[in-house]
């Protein structure tokens, strides 16, 4: 069985190898004066719809004959790629200038750069997720959420009645009551920032001094409990990172296409006979 | 230490199913129901009243039976009747994840087509589809329509809407090269008739017709064997190389007889525009040039033909043999004591106008130091008309003893030495007379225009007396026809003569100002018998040191005499000899028959140095170089720059490229040899481009040495024109002609809104 690093060389050797091939058609082309810019743009377009088929392929899961997700994904990725390498032939090395073409561009670039986004957090969070702790399902973060408020007030309510102290049901109130009741730090934990965590276990142990055995019994048993949402706040702001982006890319997608059919009409109505 | 939140046993976990279309509203809270909202996203806690578990019997008790996923039986469990005593709590269900991914794509599709609806449909439509800003020439176009930016000044699609826009791009491709036919409004190939595009070459291949670009591929294809596309000295071009041998495109329609008709080019083929301000339009590279041609090379340093008889394809038309002039009459002239004479190329050539190419200066710059006096040579005025004297008491006599009236009142009367022989004009202006068809007369009047003089009547023949007066009248006729203003029968004279058609620029100019003079000669110069008028004939004679330029009347001869260099008289009758010459005996030249040339050999002080061509004209036989080449980048494939070669000069000037050929042989080599009797010889043939040059032809590696690409550059562009006959600069009246256009259609379609309205308000 291939390695991933072998698999992906021998894909970009590949890759190269097609690149170059177009380049040079692209320059007999160009240089038979033949309207090179029809023969990019149909190819783009061909590449741009296979690409979006992706996103129909995921739709239907239950046809097996259309191939696994994953052999699609590959072709998702060395498609997109020698598609940004056919857009740069097809403008022709230039940036447009023209309002819709501009459009256009910051458009296919913009699909672009989500998509390279797209690679580097499907690459790179799954990866952090495993590494942290437990990985758990996205739809069920705020019922796990909810799980762990409840038991943490739990032990609150319940060291209230077995120590009849209050410092520990404050601290909840000022300081942790906020950090279960919704995700936190999304931000921070994306760029494996550790400051919050040591903040809040700063403040546990600051209030630790003022607290009587049992307490801290208690207390130590909601630190792990701070540790298991920290935990599942890194897994939410990595599942929501790896779903928001393409929240970005698909849509973007559909405008594209939508452009791009427009700016093929635009070109065939008034290409100017060099065909 | 983390707490572990997920378990995957079947009873402590539910199924999640993250395609559905909506979630539970509780899920954010972290209390979703099991049962889920429905597919069209209701609660379906709302009118089902569900509730959390339905109860099983156990004999006679009822048990709880929530799963364990759920949390397991509830505390309270089911009431006595069975019923479960927790209800689903009534939520507002949420798309979910998924769900408002694509319902965000949705309403950026929707975003899109909205944005191009609004900007195709309505407002800035023109600058929103603009696919770039044009470049700076036809941008001003656009500002001087005062903002009528209409795409339909370049584009047929540009006259409809959004809508039409989407048929135009469906519609067949051949009509796009009426798109072409737009930039010829403005763009007129030299030559071209506005509107006439079935009489243009201009979207023609080269813009010139099919016959020239076939002879000129034939021309070019027998040097296949000398270029060379894959040099091993030109490796670093390699991959040009390959490109070059693939590129290909098909120019020939079809072949009908062996002729080809090719393809017209539309000119968006070449010149992209919509690609900014400073975009070069004309910029082509090697490869594009050569994607039509039958033979590909590498570069112009490697595998481009070799140089055939480069620069000089005739020879020259001022007859100047430079070997000559420098290596004796130059060298003469200075002992002799003449100053100024010519040491360098520059003293006879200067650069034209444009600095692209060397011109010869004028001749009054130039040759007039030495050969004006060739040229008015005061001692050999030409005779044009000549009256000959006969011996008129005789030749009445001789009418009285005929009993035959003269014709004729006044006339001449000589002693016999003065009688003249007819001028070589004359024999060519009467040869056409009536009287030559006469069998009585002809033998008289043949006589005397053809080679000798004219003889008083001494034999008594009535034929004779008869011809004389005949002779007498024609002379008449031809002199009135010459005075009068009216030239119409002196251009049917020259027009039967001739055999060519001759204008009425030319006919001003064959005999200006002297019809006052023979007016005067005819009336009052011809004397009658009386010895005494002779007095007054005399008074129009003059001495020959006092001889006036043009028309004067001398020893009973109408004589010209130019005045200076470029005489407009003999140009004009050499012009006209030169278009006629011979013209019954077109293909016997060497001979010397003819009227034509007698006329031509009296002009000939002008063709000593102007030097005559074979007419490609059909209606003209030679043609006579009046002025010297002014070399012209037009109307050929290659152009040259002198200007920035000329610092690349070094001591010895011209002579680095337009080496002189040598004179004298050296002794036990072989030259060829180029001697003053050989020069002048090559003239003798009439066709230019069978000639000996002065100079030895250029060799492509003199040029190769700067063109490369790394130094001068080696585009093909930089000495080949594509459009062989250049384009006329666009000019100010065409805007207005664009302004007319666009008005008419702006007009137009503003009629086509009202008119309607009217109706309904009529209705």
């Amino acid at each position: 069985m291939k390695t991933f690093a072998s698999r992906r060389t021998q894909n970009l050797i590949l890759l190269t190898l097609v690149c170059v091939v177009f380049y040079f058609a692209y320059s007999v082309w160009q240089a038979s004066l033949k309207p090179t810019n029809f023969y990019t743009g149909w190819i783009l377009a061909g590449c741009m719809i296979f690409l979006t088929l992706y996103n129909m392929r995921k739709k239907f899961p239950f046809l097996p004959f259309l191939g696994t997700s994953a052999f699609w994904l590959q072709f998702h990725l060395y498609v997109g790629l020698f598609t940004i390498f056919m857009f740069v032939l097809h403008v022709n090395f230039h940036i447009p200038n023209g309002l819709f073409e501009c459009i256009l561009f910051i458009l296919f670039f913009a699909v672009v750069g989500s998509g390279i986004l797209g690679i580097f957090v499907t690459r790179r969070s799954p990866r952090l997720m495993t590494r942290k702790g437990e990985t758990v399902l996205y739809e069920r973060i705020p019922i796990f959420r909810k799980n762990i408020k409840d038991e943490v007030e739990k032990l609150v309510f319940d060291s209230i009645e077995e120590t009849n102290s209050t410092t520990l049901s404050e601290f909840y109130l000022n300081k942790l009551h906020g950090y279960f009741s919704k995700p936190k730090n999304i931000i921070k934990h994306l760029f494996e920032s550790h400051t919050p965590m040591r903040k809040l276990k700063n403040e546990v142990d600051v209030v630790e001094r003022y607290l009587n055995g049992d307490e801290k019994e208690v207390l130590q048993e909601i630190v792990s409990f701070i540790e298991t949402k920290d935990n599942l706040d890194y897994q939410y702001a990595h599942q929501l990172m790896l779903k928001g982006w393409l929240f970005f890319h698909i849509p973007v997608t559909y405008a594209l296409l939508v452009f791009s059919f427009v700016h093929g009409i635009l070109a065939y109505a008034f290409h100017g006979g060099g065909m | 230490m983390t707490k572990k939140l997920q378990i995957f046993d079947f009873d402590k976990s539910h199924y999640e199913r993250p395609n559905q279309k909506w979630v539970c509203g509780r899920l954010e809270h972290g209390c979703p129901c099991h049962v889920g909202p429905d597919t069209k996203g209701r609660c379906r806690a709302v009118n089902d009243k569900l509730l959390e578990c339905t109860p099983w019997k156990d004999e006679d008790r009822w048990k709880c039976a929530r799963p364990k996923s759920l949390g397991g039986a509830c505390e309270n469990g089911p009431s006595p009747t069975g019923v479960c005593c927790r209800q689903i709590p009534v939520c507002q269900p949420k798309l979910s994840h998924r769900a408002k991914r694509g319902r965000v794509a949705l309403y950026f599709a929707m975003t899109a087509v909205a944005t191009l609806f609004i900007f195709l449909f309505g407002i800035y439509t023109t600058s929103f589809a603009s696919p770039g800003s044009l470049t700076a020439p036809h941008s001003a176009i656009t500002a001087k329509l005062e903002g009528q930016d209409d795409c339909s000044i370049c584009h047929t699609a540009g006259k409809g809407d959004a809508l039409a826009w989407v048929g135009e791009a469906f519609a067949g491709h051949n009509s796009k090269l009426s798109e072409s036919h737009k930039c010829l409004d403005c763009h007129r190939q030299q030559g071209d008739k506005r509107g006439k595009e079935a009489e243009s070459f201009a979207l023609r291949i080269h813009g010139i017709s099919d016959e020239r670009l076939q002879s000129s591929t034939e021309k070019v294809s027998k040097k296949k064997d000398s270029v060379e596309l894959f040099p091993l000295a030109d490796f670093t071009n390699m991959k040009k190389s390959f490109v070059t041998s693939l590129a290909s495109r098909e120019v020939v329609k079809e072949v009908v007889d062996g002729k080809n008709k090719y393809h017209q080019v539309a000119c968006s083929t070449c010149h992209r525009e919509h690609h900014g301000r400073d975009y070069n339009l004309t910029k082509l590279t090697n490869e594009q040039c050569q994607t039509c041609h039958s033979i590909k090379f590498s570069s112009f340093a490697h595998g481009h033909p070799m140089f055939d008889h480069f620069p000089y394809e005739r020879r020259t038309r001022i007859m100047f043999d430079h070997t000559t002039h420098f290596g004796e009459y130059f060298k003469q002239k200075k002992n002799e004591g003449m100053k100024n004479i010519p040491n360098k190329c520059n003293a006879c050539h200067k650069l034209d106008e444009g600095e692209h190419l060397m011109v010869v200066k004028t001749f009054e710059q130039t040759c007039i130091q030495c050969h004006e006096k060739d040229i008015l040579k005061q001692d050999e005025d030409i005779p044009v008309i000549r009256f000959p004297g006969f011996l008129m008491e005789d030749f009445y006599a001789q009418s009285k003893k005929f009993r035959m009236r003269p014709k004729f009142n006044k006339w001449p009367s000589v002693d016999e030495e003065d009688t003249g022989e007819a001028t070589d004009f004359m024999r060519m202006l009467l040869s056409k007379e009536k009287a030559f068809e006469d069998q009585d007369l002809s033998e008289y009047l043949e006589t005397w225009i053809s080679d000798i003089v004219a003889e008083s009547p001494a034999d008594e023949e009535k034929n004779e007396i008869k011809a004389i007066n005949a002779y007498v009248s024609m002379i008449q006729g031809l002199c009135d026809e010459i005075a009068k203003e009216d030239t119409s029968a002196l251009k049917e004279r020259l027009e039967k003569i001739l055999k060519i058609s001759v204008d009425n620029e030319t006919l001003k100019n064959l005999f200006p100002n002297v019809a006052d003079m023979l007016q005067v000669v005819q009336a009052r110069v011809l004397p009658p018998i009386n010895p005494k008028r002779k007095q007054r004939f005399s008074a129009f004679e003059f001495e020959e040191k006092e001889l006036p330029t043009g028309w004067y009347f001398s020893e009973y001869t109408l004589k010209y005499r130019p005045a200076k260099h470029g005489d407009t008289v003999m140009k004009t009758w050499l012009e006209l000899m030169a278009r006629s010459y011979n013209k019954d005996d077109e293909n016997k030249e060497d001979e010397v028959q003819g009227n034509t040339h007698y006329v031509f050999q009296a002009l000939n002080r002008c063709v000593k140095c102007h030097s005559i061509d074979k007419s490609e004209d059909k209606d003209a036989v030679w043609k006579i170089n009046w002025k010297p080449n002014k070399p012209s980048n037009q109307g050929r494939f290659n152009r040259f720059s002198h200007a920035p070669h000329l610092a690349l000069l070094d001591d010895v000037g011209c002579v680095k490229c337009h080496t002189l050929k040598k004179t004298m042989p050296v002794e036990g080599e072989k030259h060829d040899l180029f001697v003053k009797d050989k020069y002048n010889k090559i003239y003798e043939n009439k066709d230019p481009h069978k000639f000996m040059s002065n100079f030895e032809f250029m060799k492509k590696d003199l040029c190769s040495q700067c063109h490369v690409k790394s130094r001068a550059g080696d585009n093909c562009t930089l000495c080949h024109n594509y459009h062989v006959t250049p384009f006329a600069p666009a000019l100010n009246t065409t805007i207005e002609e664009i302004k007319k256009k666009v008005s008419i259609r702006h007009f137009k379609n503003k009629m086509q809104g009202i008119l309607p309205q009217k109706e309904v308000a009529k209705k």
